[in-house]
């Protein structure tokens, strides 16, 4: 089981998106000036920083370490599992590490920090949960704007045009919005199917959507289907002879 | 000659994926490509620009495998050899964390605008420090079932996959193969 990597290909606020439900210790290797460190991780809360070998108990020391981590592209990463009740963490700190990480410099500075992960201008996105997390004032300004928009799916170049913002402003906001979990990229495969099957995705279905469920065909055959027989021919394949 | 027309697979992800040596393991013809010496340094001397073209023909219905060119400045063909097709493939290498921002950016510039059912496959499983694929499905935001692990070398493992891909594509719509009869047409 290894969850590894380098900071410049997984920016911190997205190895802490993809952990916030696990429980274990991540270190860190080189990262700017620290040799080595500890983060000691509990559903999505830091409860204990090792810095270079030595256990850091000051909370607010150790929210000004993340937002340095945070701005550091360059250091490695690695992720070991423990579980919860081993009694191998420690409990120095209570920090909500997404909310630290939320809270930012400016744009310039936050689009040439994520420039590389950023999303395609035409990827949509839609409402990925329905509950409330805590979002610093600017994001939440922007989610207010942008909420209902992204119930029916938009991509950065279309929600920049119909909010009048630069497009950057939106490709940051879209970004640390989806790595909060609160908007997730559109399946158009998904999108379709659920309307096919009556679960229409948000108040009113989006009329794109609504066409392309139209095309599909209704009609019922009682030879099989061309998809059965392909996986019927490959099943064959797959037996030993 | 058959009397269906054909389907098309699309394979698609980052260099060094494994994309060219999956459509080798499937195909019963040589496979048509269209590798290049690098121009860049990729960490291999060659790679494909264009595409990689395969067949696979099962019950008698022929199936078409594309591979996609791995890098940034082809990706105006992901769309293009996306549409009409009966399902996508994206691979990623396991033992390359610095590939999955490009792959996770190639999966949701295609399947948040196309239709198209779709599977990750993690390849280089059999390596001992490799992220497994339910930690790339968190990554990539996908549900477990939608990202398994591939030995793209072995035929049977990449003929599982294609299994799996089939599977998801009749959970999408048993009809979905009748419905593309007739959308794409290659070579004709």
């Amino acid at each position: 089981m290894a969850i590894f990597g380098n900071l410049t290909e997984f920016p911190l606020i997205e190895v802490m998106g993809m952990l916030e439900r696990r429980c274990g210790v991540l270190r860190f290797n080189q990262v700017g000036r620290f040799q080595s460190l500890e983060f000691q991780l509990n559903n999505g809360r830091l409860q204990g920083l090792v810095v270079n070998g030595k256990v850091l108990r000051d909370g607010l020391a150790a929210k000004d370490l993340l937002v340095e981590v945070a701005n550091q592209r360059q250091g490695t990463f690695e992720f070991q599992r423990v579980p919860a009740d081993s009694g191998l963490l420690l409990n120095d700190l209570a920090i909500e590490v997404t909310e630290v990480l939320l809270r930012r410099a400016t744009l310039d500075d936050e689009w040439n920090n994520y420039k590389d992960n950023l999303p395609d201008l035409e990827t949509r996105f839609v409402l990925a949960t329905q509950e409330l997390i805590w979002l610093d004032d600017d994001l939440q300004r922007f989610w207010n704007q942008a909420e209902p928009f992204l119930e029916y799916g938009i991509n950065t170049k279309e929600l920049a045009q119909r909010l009048n913002l630069e497009f950057r402003l939106v490709q940051v906001n879209l970004y640390k919005l989806r790595a909060t979990g609160v908007i997730r990229p559109a399946r158009r495969v998904q999108e379709v199917a659920d309307i096919r099957a009556g679960n229409f995705p948000s108040r009113v279905v989006a009329p794109v959507l609504q066409a392309v469920a139209i095309e599909a065909p209704k009609q019922v055959q009682s030879k099989p289907s061309l998809v059965s027989r392909l996986l019927g021919a490959l099943r064959l394949i797959g037996k030993p002879s | 000659m058959s009397q269906f027309q054909p389907l098309k697979i699309v394979i698609s992800g980052p260099v060094g994926a494994g994309k060219t040596t999956f459509v080798q393991s499937l195909s019963e013809i040589p496979v048509v490509n269209t590798d290049e010496v690098s121009t860049e340094d990729i960490g291999k001397a060659t790679t494909t620009v264009a595409l990689d073209f395969g067949l696979l023909t099962l019950d008698g219905i022929p199936i078409h495998l594309f591979g996609t060119p791995g890098q940034d400045r082809f990706d105006f063909m992901w769309e293009v050899l996306c549409e009409g097709a009966l399902g996508l493939l994206v691979l990623v290498a396991g033992d390359k964390p610095q590939d999955f921002p490009h792959a996770r950016r190639i999966l949701e510039f295609i399947t948040s605008r196309i239709p198209v059912p779709f599977l990750v496959g993690v390849t280089r499983q059999d390596l001992p420090r490799v992220w497994e694929p339910e930690d790339v499905a968190e990554y990539f935001d996908l549900s477990p079932d939608l990202v398994i692990g591939i030995n793209a070398t072995s035929t049977t493992s990449s003929l599982l996959s294609t299994v799996r891909l089939l599977e998801l594509v009749q959970a999408y719509d048993p009809m979905y193969a009748e419905s593309l009869q007739g959308k794409y047409t290659f070579g004709e």
